[in-house]
């Protein structure tokens, strides 16, 4: 299949989490543990779905993402879960963004390894479909 | 001889017919002049003169013929030397003294009523002694003119009496008619002056000070004196000593006497004072006093006189002092009674007929006097209601009774009064008696029972909006509470979660990955716990959702700060700050709810109140305004101000620069989470030394969210 999946997420138990669960069915994973690092690897190699986290030191979830959609970003038509347990602090921005036409999907943490491969499939296999 | 002694005999007849012709006659020179020219012509004597015993004591000539000087002269020296001898003697003394030619000269005692004695002196040319009858003949008309003198003395005395009488009369007259007083004591010192021929008269009176004599009525002293002039009550001068000893005092010859005289009578020349008291019942007023220019004596008659018409002043002066005393006190009395706020009716006498009723009667009943001439009059009208009458009566006249028996102030009586024009007034009767009249005080409770209930109302509603202001802290508190349990679930949680996902993960792989069922079955039961670990946080993270709930609508923001205001109102008060607020006048509404927006410009105002606190400027400035789609609402404190290290953290939870115990650290932590949850923003501005702003801005209703 040769889908590659970029996780973001400053935890390293979740990030093995994605990596167990995504590369169990046979998706190439990358993780990256901040934003910065996220972005770089993002540019390194394209990837198909982004799974990211909003609460992370230095640049948070939504940022991240705008950088993701911006125009001559890399992503603009990768999808993106963002994955997050309802931090309020951030409505107010995910809103700005989804109104400044910025595509994302929501997660609910904690995702389950079976949750996570049922996403990814879905947005994997949908799109390819297409 | 014989004819001689009948033509003398004839001519004493004439004498004595013209005496008693002249009696009616005054002055006294008058008298004697006709006297010596009688003598001369009808004796044909060559020399008549009549001397008298002057209050010196010397004598000297009332009346004398010729009025050769030199002659005279000679003639007084031989009065003088043997006038006393004669007088004192009663008997008659002949001489032969040598005048222009020598003369027999015959001294003889003139008697009358006592004191009042002189000598008739009748002289003949020739160097021989008068002959006996003739002597017998002037003896005899001497003493004829003694009884005249006497008789007419004893009439002038009678008259004299007589016109003392008439004017104390009416000095008397005049008191009692009430005049004004300086009037009459005018007319006591003119009267005075002129029935006792006297140069001045004065009415001293006694200032004040107790020692000051000043002139307040005079007859006959010089210009601009009276009502000016004064003089020491020295007791060493006739006036001091009179006022000190409330005795008469007479003097013939003031400069020869025992008193010093002030220096108004020297300036005055005063030569013979009689002075009296004018006595009041409790203090001398003042001296009344005569005064000549000659030396003379007052006779006890004379000072007994002076003395009456002083009692007339006194007594009248001391009246007059006791009315307008009275009548300053009628007019206190009558100037309170009429601007009393109590409704006053006096009434007397059996038939309780009304004498006075005050003009707060009238304003708060409307009955005038004429309505209400008698108690009697007043029951029916003022309690028409036939049963509440009586018992009002009943119970109004076991009071009085009461009171009388008691000898008390009766026991005051709450009644309803129907006024004239048929309103009601709630009224306070008290009664006093004063044996004569009968007086009745209201007090309108009216207006007070107006003031009461709106006092009450007042107070229940103060009571309300600190009920509210209670519950709302309450509420405020509750939501602090939760919200605080809220953020620390929800910083569990959040931590929790990830490594739960891990571990789930893990067991999941770990189940997939083992073939021996117990290992497996372990495996699942881990993760079904794992899922149970999950949802249970999941629920914990509902405390932390966002914090409004339920539905929005359009909020008026003004009225939701005004409301809010209300609630701190009297907090802001009691703290002595000052609240101004500026709202424009078209602010748009914003979609919100109210009660969560009220609590988050509650906490907004509760925190700049706990900021101006201890301030030596305490004002909290509130400005609304709609701003590019936005309602904009500043809460500007005169504050500290927020140093910027502390100005990051101000709205995370649980941090608080108050005093232990003083605040949940959550108040603008909230705040921030409600504007927040309605899609606003709040935001602080704040320079040490300058206050706080802090900015609300909410979307308008209409207006695209950001």
């Amino acid at each position: 299949m040769g889908k590659h999946i970029l996780v973001i997420d400053d935890e390293e138990m979740v990030r093995e989490t994605f990596v167990l669960a995504l590369s169990a069915v046979g998706y190439a994973v990358e993780a990256a543990a901040d934003g910065e690092e996220g972005l770089a690897r993002a540019q390194a190699q394209r990837p198909d779905l982004v799974f990211l986290d909003l609460r992370m030191p230095g640049m948070d979830g939504v940022e991240v993402l705008r950088r993701l959609k911006s125009p001559g970003g890399c992503c603009g038509d990768v999808p993106v879960y963002i994955v997050t347990a309802f931090q309020k602090e951030f409505f107010g921005a995910l809103r700005e963004a989804a109104k400044a036409g910025i595509a994302f999907q929501l997660a609910d943490k904690p995702l389950t390894i079976g949750q996570i491969q049922m996403i990814a499939r879905g947005a994997l296999e949908g799109r390819v479909s297409e | 001889m014989s004819e001689g002694r009948t033509a003398r005999i004839d001519c004493l007849a004439a004498v004595t017919h013209a005496a008693q012709y002249l009696a009616g006659m005054r002055p006294e020179a008058d008298l004697w002049r006709e006297f010596g020219e009688l003598i001369r012509r009808f004796f044909e004597a060559d020399v008549v003169a009549i001397a008298e015993r002057a209050p010196d004591g010397l004598l000297c000539f009332s009346y004398a013929s010729p009025a050769d000087e030199s002659a005279r002269l000679r003639l007084l020296e031989a009065v003088r030397r043997l006038g006393g001898p004669v007088l004192d003697s009663g008997f008659l003394s002949t001489e032969i003294i040598a005048l222009p030619e020598r003369h027999a000269v015959a001294l003889l005692p003139v008697v009358w009523e006592k004191g009042a004695d002189a000598l008739l002196i009748v002289g003949h040319v020739g160097d021989t002694p008068l002959p006996r009858d003739l002597l017998d003949v002037y003896l005899a008309v001497a003493r004829l003119i003694g009884s005249t003198l006497t008789r007419i003395g004893f009439e002038e005395q009678l008259k004299r009496r007589a016109r003392e009488q008439t004017c104390i009369a009416d000095l008397g007259r005049r008191a009692l008619e009430g005049g004004e007083i300086g009037r009459l004591m005018d007319e006591a010192v003119e009267q005075v002056a002129q029935i006792m021929a006297v140069d001045y008269c004065g009415l001293f009176e006694l200032l004040p000070d107790g020692s000051t004599l000043l002139l307040r009525a005079g007859f006959g002293w010089k210009e601009g004196l009276v009502g000016r002039a004064t003089i020491e009550a020295d007791p060493g001068t006739q006036p001091g000593y009179t006022l000190r000893s409330g005795r008469s005092a007479a003097e013939a010859n003031v400069q020869a006497e025992r008193f010093a005289a002030p220096p108004l009578f020297r300036a005055h020349a005063v030569a013979a004072s009689a002075t009296v008291p004018l006595a009041g019942r409790e203090r001398p007023m003042g001296v009344m006093g005569v005064h000549t220019r000659t030396v003379r004596t007052f006779t006890d008659e004379e000072v007994t006189f002076l003395q009456s018409a002083a009692n007339v002043v006194a007594t009248a002066w001391e009246r007059k002092q006791a009315e307008d005393r009275i009548r300053e006190s009628e007019k206190k009395f009558r100037s309170m009674t009429d601007t009393s706020p109590l409704a006053i009716y006096m009434s007397s006498g059996i038939e309780q007929k009304a004498e006075y009723i005050n003009p707060t009667f009238t304003r708060l009943f409307g009955y005038t006097l004429d309505d209400v001439p008698t108690v009697s009059h007043w029951w029916p009208l003022a309690y028409p209601d036939q049963r509440y009458r009586d018992r009002i009566v009943e119970e109004w006249q076991r009071k009085v009774a009461q009171a009388i028996e008691t000898n008390s102030a009766i026991e005051p009586m709450a009644v309803v009064v129907t006024c004239k024009d048929g309103s009601k007034k709630n009224i306070l009767w008290g009664y006093i008696s004063t044996g004569v009249q009968n007086w009745a005080f209201g007090l309108d409770l009216t207006d007070r029972k107006r003031a009461e209930e709106a006092l009450r109302a007042a107070n229940a509603k103060l009571t309300n909006t600190l009920e509210e202001l209670r519950a709302t802290q309450q509420q405020v508190i509750q939501s602090e509470k939760l919200a605080a349990l809220g953020t620390l679930a929800a910083g569990v949680a959040h931590e929790l979660n990830n490594p739960l996902m891990g571990i789930m993960g893990y067991v999941t792989v770990a189940c997939e990955a083992t073939q021996e069922p117990q290992a497996r079955a372990l495996l699942e039961r881990a993760s079904r716990e794992l899922e149970r670990m999950r949802d249970l946080i999941r629920n914990m993270l509902g405390f932390a959702r966002p914090v409004v709930e339920g539905k929005l609508s359009a909020v008026d923001v003004a009225a939701v700060l005004e409301r809010t205001l209300a609630l701190l109102r009297a907090e802001f008060k009691v703290r002595d700050i000052t609240v101004t607020t500026e709202v424009a006048a078209d602010l748009p509404k914003v979609t919100a709810q109210a009660e969560y927006l009220q609590q988050a410009l509650l906490n907004l105002l509760m925190n700049a109140r706990d900021a101006v606190e201890g301030r030596p400027e305490r004002q909290i400035r509130i400005a609304a305004e709609s701003r590019g789609g936005q309602v904009v609402v500043r809460v500007v404190d005169t504050g500290p101000g927020i140093p910027p290290e502390r100005q990051g953290r101000i709205f995370d939870p649980f941090f608080t620069t108050k005093p232990p115990g003083k605040g949940t650290g959550l108040g603008l932590s909230i705040a921030r989470n409600i504007v927040a949850d309605l899609g606003g923003s709040l935001t602080c501005d704040s320079r040490v030394g300058e206050g706080a702003t802090f900015t609300l801005m909410l979307p308008s209703e209409g207006a695209p969210a950001r």
